[in-house]
């Protein structure tokens, strides 16, 4: 298990050279420099002393190395359109509130969606099962933006119960300012619910007609405990398939749910800063969130030797 | 149901054969087509799909009206004889457009998902099946760019590629089919071990037999959920790319687009945002709930 | 200065304060409309996120917004109900102008930094070295080139302390210029040249710009918190030299983008001041006419144009004939437009928008409009304007039919309302004259390459006045000027002949009429560009509030002296 905890440590640092560098050259391959726009309609000299400021009159390759002895140490560099922003300080003001309105939605969305697949299994082919399907499915058919104007329009314009846009600061960052978070995090919540609802029932109804299900039926243990103890458990691969992807998804921030309730969230920040060709900061995030997504799908594995022992870590044991 | 002695009647035929015996046979599709048949919901679905896409085909010819024609005489109308559903800000009508846009959301959609689906199966297949090194290297690449924030790659490959339907078409699948791919690699490796798999490499199938006549049909019931809830989700990315400027180039148009026309004057001209909205939300919770239907009907386990 | 989106870049740019530097009154006091103002001054705005508090190294109007109320220049300006603007001193106290219009002397006022230092004539000085710093790249350098040695210090021929600011005493600045520059009167009180505190700036590190802790503030108000691209929050300065005279005691800024969220905001009154477009504009003025909100609408110095690729000639190869061009530009029918489309701004049948004047005079209601005859010549007439387009195609030598030319216009506006513009030009050309029009709408930064790769026939740009003159719109014209692709190389050998006149002309009426020439020869005569539309200033602000101002130059808002009343 050591061994195969190094090498893949060694792997993940593998993924994201590769993905640090693929993002150069993807961005060098894409017309336009950061300050391209900014400068042509200055005098030669302030524009060639721009360039010069951010090293971007330097080839190709050497800026290349530049920038990856940066990464290297953690120095992603100064942002070029925000100046004095490093990726550090964009992340501290901006990662926390995308990550609690993630959390959130992926806590409730995640929860009631399991439960509901639950009910929705055990109670297939009922009304029961049918409407928590069809309602499930009916939320996740309309889109966000849509979704979310509806509900800022009547329980926050109309009703007043909610406040219009806004997010919780300072000391209610993460654990405060609930009425902010209510309607953002149902706009959101439900394209959880209904993912985790379906493949919850999907993955109950397979494993239910396994023959080692039928063995612990027959051998007369209660249906709760056949449901709880086996089924549930085995149902889990596909949800922990998921997982990974819903975490990614939390973390990067749902770009238009910041955008409509104004959130100080990193996904807007993200669009900019690729606009605008910030090859500091776009690096930066972009090794950032990827370094979170690949521990994650590190700890997957892990998981999915311990719910599923039929999956051998390969070169785990010699 | 009252049974009597009338509800049965004697057999006086030959001796019983066993062979004879089997009820009525179908083959696997028979099956689950006949299985679809009696899924309300389903058939209400593909009913209500079947509509939208005659209406997309034929829609923008029966209003009478081209799509890109502005009359300022006639901007921000309600429903009327002459305009079905009404113009918008430039006077155009909007049942051509709305079934003009729609074409294009569910062109956009099924191809996406048709690349997604196709690549996901034979990667994941492929992965699962060798496992080993190749296994190793296939699952890195799907790291790498799963790793990368999606919307990164997405406005890369738009920018690269120029604007058009063919960027766009390939701006959107170029990362979606490792989700499929990973699926499918974690359920085969489940039924890696299954004995028919076995069974078919001990009497020496070859392993592109195996992984196409075993594998993947057993994986169907998750794939097809895997599409059912792809369609949508390429209709919402192309909607909110829509949304970022990113995408069809006017004249063309989307759903997307239409929505985010309608959106600014909702106050105003609600119906503007009503109609695209409805459209998409009908074709989205159809594609969504045939898919849920077609799944049950797919899948043999499933089988009463 | 070229970009349509106000809000988009830097080439928002060069805005000047427009100054009438003879008004030199003290600012006018707030009671004296007799309201009092509430216990609550809390003003509620709506902005975009500045990206940087370095007042030298300013881009564009969201920090202009921000630092024009959170330091102290050496003037202010304010505009009155009308519109009209008043500049009056501020960090200043008074001024004068001597050695034939080269030395700038400054009295300052006495006026402290929010810790407590007094403001110094040394912080002005340093002010305008660092703008100059040729390592620092800041980008608006060229806008201190007026002064003596300045643009040699940049390019590293000079040194610091040849550069024509000194110090006299701590409260005397002056600037030596290098030649008499009547310019430099409305430059003066720009954001770059406000005082700097070099010993705050080097405390405050690599951070500096954008953190606002590590600042000092020596406007009316200070910077109470920020998240960045979400919301700001102003307090009061106490220690503010006219502070008596700043009611508000707490302003909040935020970052709303879709325009429903933000009239539902300004409909439930929790925003002071809205930008108004489309059919809110129609709504909230006939709100305004029964006396529930105030509407303040006037001029912007904008000009929004389609442009001719007139070096190639277009990816067609068609548009360096005249008449062609012309076709394209009367095609257009710009009523309609502003009307379908914005719900606002002023159809464009000249280059020289409202509110542009010459001397005290405004120059559109002195000057007719050089397209507006041509166009009600031909007013829409589809057969008319074909049979133009096809006498240019003559002169060309080409035989091509109308259906068989395609055009390439390139843009980069992506949203909802652009693109509705986008498809109207596309349709008024091929309806009116048949012939066929790609749109191309691209990422600025590839919009840029596209346009230097002359890969267009017509692009969509617009230009931004620096200061109150028409020349702010006639410079950009002339051959081999460096503004010239961004306006499709037009050249022509009489406007440069025209243009040349202007030396040395002082006499107001006789610059009207070269600029009148100017304008016929480039709109009408040679088509050379096709104006649109004229920008305006749309604003809605809630009755309660008293005396904001909207200046035409420099920030969109200044509030400094605005105050509550009425509210409760």
């Amino acid at each position: 298990m050591l061994i195969y905890t190094f090498r893949r440590l060694a792997e993940m640092i593998l993924t994201l050279f590769i993905i640090a560098t693929a993002t150069f050259f993807l961005l060098a391959a894409v017309p336009g420099d950061p300050i391209s726009d900014r400068v042509e309609k200055l005098p030669t000299q302030i524009r060639h002393n721009m360039y010069a400021k951010y090293g971007l009159n330097k080839p190709l390759l050497q800026r290349y190395v530049i920038t990856m002895k940066g990464l290297a140490v953690g120095n992603f560099g100064e942002s070029i359109i925000y100046p004095g922003q490093t990726v550090q300080s964009i992340l501290h003001d901006k990662l926390p509130a995308s990550a609690r309105l993630g959390i959130q939605q992926m806590v409730l969305g995640i929860t009631i969606g399991l439960g509901l697949g639950i009910i929705a299994a055990m109670k297939k082919n009922t009304w029961i099962d049918y409407s928590i399907i069809t309602a499930a499915i009916l939320l996740i058919s309309i889109p966000h933006l849509i979704f979310g104007l509806l509900l800022q329009k009547m329980f926050a314009g109309n009703l007043g119960w909610f406040p219009v846009i806004g997010w919780p600061k300072g000391k209610d960052l993460w654990t405060g300012g609930w009425e902010y978070t209510i309607l953002p995090t149902l706009t959101g919540c439900f394209a959880y619910i209904a993912s985790y609802t379906r493949l919850l029932k999907t993955s109950m109804l397979d494993v239910v007609n396994q023959d080692y299900i039928l063995t612990a039926e027959s051998k007369g243990i209660s249906k709760a405990r056949v449901v709880l103890k086996h089924v549930l458990r085995n149902s889990m691969i596909p949800i922990i398939t998921n997982l990974p992807m819903s975490i990614a998804m939390c973390i990067t921030g749902s770009f238009f749910i910041e955008r409509i309730f104004s959130i100080p969230g990193i996904g807007m920040y993200y669009v900019t800063s690729v606009n605008g060709r910030d090859l500091p900061l776009i690096m930066g995030q972009t090794v950032i969130i990827s370094a979170i997504y690949v521990t994650v799908i590190f700890i997957t594995d892990v998981l999915y030797t311990i719910v599923d022992p039929r999956i051998q870590i390969q070169g785990g044991r010699k | 149901m009252e049974l009597t002695k009338i509800s049965f009647k004697k057999y006086n035929g030959k001796r019983l054969n066993a062979e004879e015996l089997s009820g009525y046979s179908a083959t696997y599709w028979k099956d689950v087509w006949r299985r679809l048949m009696v899924n309300p919901t389903a058939m209400l679905s593909l009913a209500a799909l079947v509509i939208i896409i005659i209406l997309v085909i034929i829609g923008p010819l029966i209003s009478g009206h081209d799509i890109s024609s502005i009359n300022p005489r006639r901007a921000n109308l309600n429903p009327s004889l002459e305009n079905w559903f009404g113009t918008d800000n430039l006077g155009r009508d909007l049942f051509t457009r709305v079934w003009y846009g729609a074409r294009a959301s569910i062109i956009v959609a099924l191809v996406c998902t048709l690349i997604q689906t196709v690549t996901g199966c034979l990667y994941g297949g492929v992965m699962a099946y060798f496992g080993g090194w190749v296994d190793e290297v296939l699952m890195r690449i799907i790291e790498v760019m799963t790793s990368m924030p999606t919307l990164l790659i997405t406005i890369l490959t738009m920018m690269v590629l120029g604007n058009g339907m063919v960027a766009l078409l390939v701006a959107m699948s170029v990362t979606s089919w490792c989700g499929t791919a990973r699926l499918i690699r974690g359920q085969v490796m489940q039924l890696r071990e299954a004995e028919y798999v076995l069974a078919a490499v001990a009497l020496g199938a070859s392993p592109f037999w195996v992984i196409l006549k075993h594998l993947i049909p057993n994986t169907f019931g998750l794939l097809m959920l895997t599409i059912a809830t792809s369609i949508p989700d390429y209709i919402f990315t192309e909607a909110g790319l829509s949304f970022l400027g990113i995408g069809l180039q006017p004249p063309n148009t989307s759903l997307g687009v239409l929505i985010s026309i309608g959106q600014q004057t909702m106050d105003f001209f609600p119906i503007q945002l009503l109609v695209p909205g409805l459209i998409l939300c009908t074709i989205v919770l159809a594609f969504n709930l045939l898919g849920d239907g077609l799944r049950d009907a797919l899948d043999p386990r499933m089988r009463q | 200065m070229c970009s349509k989106k106000l809000t988009a870049t830097i080439c928002a740019v060069l805005l000047i304060i427009t100054s009438l530097l003879t008004a030199c009154g003290s600012s006018e006091s707030n009671q004296s409309s007799g309201q009092q103002p509430d216990k609550n001054q809390t003003l509620n705005l709506f902005f975009e996120s500045p990206t940087t508090l370095d007042v030298n190294d300013v881009r564009n109007s969201s920090e202009f917004q921000i630092l024009s109320q959170v330091q102290e220049g050496l003037v202010r300006t304010y505009t009155d109900k009308n519109g009209k603007e008043k500049t009056v001193p501020a960090g200043a106290k008074s001024w004068k102008i001597t050695n034939g219009g080269t030395v700038y002397t400054f009295k300052l006022r006495n006026y402290k930094w929010s810790d407590g230092k007094e403001v110094t004539a040394q912080n002005y000085v340093d002010s305008v070295l660092r703008l100059l710093d040729p390592k620092k790249a800041f980008s608006y350098a060229f806008f201190a080139y007026d002064i003596k040695n300045a643009e040699k210090y940049y390019a590293g021929k000079a040194k610091a302390k040849d550069v024509g600011v000194k110090a006299l005493d701590d409260k005397t600045l002056q600037f030596t210029l290098e030649k008499p520059t009547p310019q430099f009167n409305k430059k003066f009180g720009f954001v770059a040249l406000f005082p700097i505190r070099l010993d705050v700036i080097k405390k405050g590190g690599e951070t500096y710009a954008t953190d606002y802790k590590a600042q000092v503030f020596s406007g009316p108000f200070v910077i109470k918190s920020w998240v960045k691209d979400n919301s700001l929050v102003l307090k009061k300065n106490p220690k503010y030299w006219d502070a008596k005279n700043v009611h508000l005691k707490t302003v909040n800024l935020k970052k709303v983008d879709e325009t429903s969220t933000q009239a539902s905001l300004f409909q439930s009154k929790q925003t002071d001041v809205i930008a108004a477009q489309q059919q809110y504009i129609k709504k909230w003025a006939g709100e305004s006419k029964q006396g529930k909100i105030q509407y303040i609408h006037g001029n912007t110095p904008l000009t929004s144009y389609i442009v001719f690729n007139q070096k190639s000639g277009g990816t067609s190869g068609l548009l360096k004939n005249a008449k062609i061009r012309l076709a394209l530009s009367l095609a257009i029918n710009r009523e309609d437009l502003v009307k379908l489309v914005f719900g606002r701004y002023r159809p464009a049948y000249g280059l020289i928008p409202n509110g542009i004047q010459v001397g005290n005079k405004d120059y559109r209601d002195d000057v007719a409009q050089p397209l507006k005859p041509l166009y009600d010549k031909y007013n829409g007439n589809k057969s008319e304007l074909q049979e133009l387009f096809k006498e240019g195609l003559k002169e060309l030598g080409v035989k091509k039919r109308l259906s068989d030319i395609t055009f390439t216009l390139i843009t980069t506006g992506t949203d909802a309302l652009s693109k509705s513009e986008q498809e109207y030009y596309q349709q008024e050309w091929e309806k009116n004259l048949g012939v066929k029009v790609k749109l191309n709408v691209l990422e600025s930064k590839l919009f840029v390459a596209q346009r230097n790769a002359n890969k267009y026939d017509l692009l969509l740009n617009g230009w931004f006045g620096d200061y109150n003159d028409p020349s702010t719109f006639t410079d950009m014209w002339t051959a081999n000027n460096g503004f010239s692709k961004f306006f499709g190389f037009y050249s022509d050998k009489k406007y440069d002949a025209y243009y040349k006149k202007l030396d040395g002309v002082t006499d107001d009426a006789q610059r009207e009429k070269i600029y009148a020439q100017l304008e016929d020869l480039l709109i009408a005569k040679d088509a050379g560009v096709a104006p649109i539309y004229y920008g305006d200033s749309q604003y809605f602000v809630q009755n309660y509030v008293k005396n904001i101002s909207f200046p035409l130059f420099g920030t969109p808002i200044d509030f400094s002296r605005a105050y509550i009343s009425g509210k409760e």
